[in-house]
């Protein structure tokens, strides 16, 4: 770290691809501290990204996703909730409109983080409570098909 | 590697941008060290002051945007600049004459590192050095639109 050297320009702005190289690289403690930090910026940035990700399968699928993520200033969750149908995906913050086919929980951001950028398995982190899905179980565990992942 | 006081003599001795892109050059423990005391006061404004000329139109592409820089940490709370990128220039503003699209906050070690491109903004931001408030494409780009003082390059780069 503490070296003179002036290093590379950054690449010009902040995309999912930026996003899931630099939860690969981070050490969790540093995320955390960005997650403290820029709590806000970081899931909206996350949730914003669900439409340009959407495979031609989840343009098939007409559902309403709720997500909960815990650790919310106050205490409790924040809801952001994706609206699939018509053959696009919006992302709304808050409830859904219509009552959701299925609510995943995170109670841990940094989970969230991983999950979105490839970086964690979902069934490891749901076999240990790590995402609690109420509702429709198999739209939850077809997710992955639904959105491309980051590479 | 100088002692810490040999080093602030030297970049005392210079006119102020000289001092930031001297600054530009330290080791992050020495960056911090020094813009902990009264030379913040002189060099936060003046990085801002120098934007418009340091400014890569290039890079900036078609960015339309204002922003707010807010640096922490100074004596009279945090040291804020206006600017507006767009049409080739980046442009001062007046505080309070336009609503930032986004606002980056970070200290004053930070804002030497961003500016001269030691620090990525986007790992910047993933590690809360930089805290960002409004729309996050444009704020990750801002910092990688200015260019490094020539003086500050090492050799060889």
């Amino acid at each position: 770290m503490a070296d003179a050297t002036v290093t590379n320009r950054a690449p010009a702005g902040f995309d999912s691809l930026t996003m899931a190289q630099m939860v690969r690289k981070l050490p969790d403690d540093s995320l955390l501290a960005g997650l403290e930090v820029n709590r806000e910026a970081i899931l909206s940035e996350v949730f914003e990204r669900f439409p340009e990700r959407l495979t031609s399968r989840g343009r098939d699928t007409e559902a309403v996703i709720k997500w909960k993520v815990g650790g919310a200033p106050g205490g409790g969750h924040d809801r952001f909730s994706l609206v699939l149908g018509g053959g696009s995906c919006e992302v709304v913050r808050g409830d859904p409109p219509e009552s959701a086919r299925t609510t995943i929980t995170i109670d841990r951001p940094l989970d969230l983080l991983k999950l979105v950028t490839g970086n964690a398995n979902p069934v490891s982190l749901f076999m240990r409570r790590r995402i609690k899905v109420h509702g429709d179980l198999m739209l939850a565990a077809s997710l992955t098909t639904l959105f491309e992942i980051p590479r | 590697m100088a002692s810490g006081q040999d080093i602030e003599a030297m970049v005392r001795s210079v006119d102020s941008e000289t001092a930031a892109s001297l600054l530009a050059t330290l080791p992050d423990e020495t960056l911090a060290e020094l813009l902990a005391g009264p030379l913040r006061e002189a060099i936060v404004p003046e990085v801002f002051r120098r934007m418009p000329e340091r400014f890569m139109p290039d890079a900036a592409g078609d960015i339309e945007a204002v922003v707010e820089w807010s640096v922490t940490g100074g004596a009279d709370g945090a040291d804020r600049a206006l600017i507006r990128v767009g049409s080739g220039r980046c442009e001062l503003l007046e505080p309070g004459t336009a609503e930032p699209e986004a606002t980056l906050e970070m200290d004053a070690p930070e804002l030497i590192r961003l500016i001269s491109g030691r620090s990525d903004p986007a790992e910047a931001f993933m590690t809360g050095r930089l805290r960002v408030r409004g729309d996050l494409m444009t704020a990750a780009r801002i910092p990688t639109l200015f260019e490094l003082p020539r003086d500050a390059e090492p050799a060889g780069a």
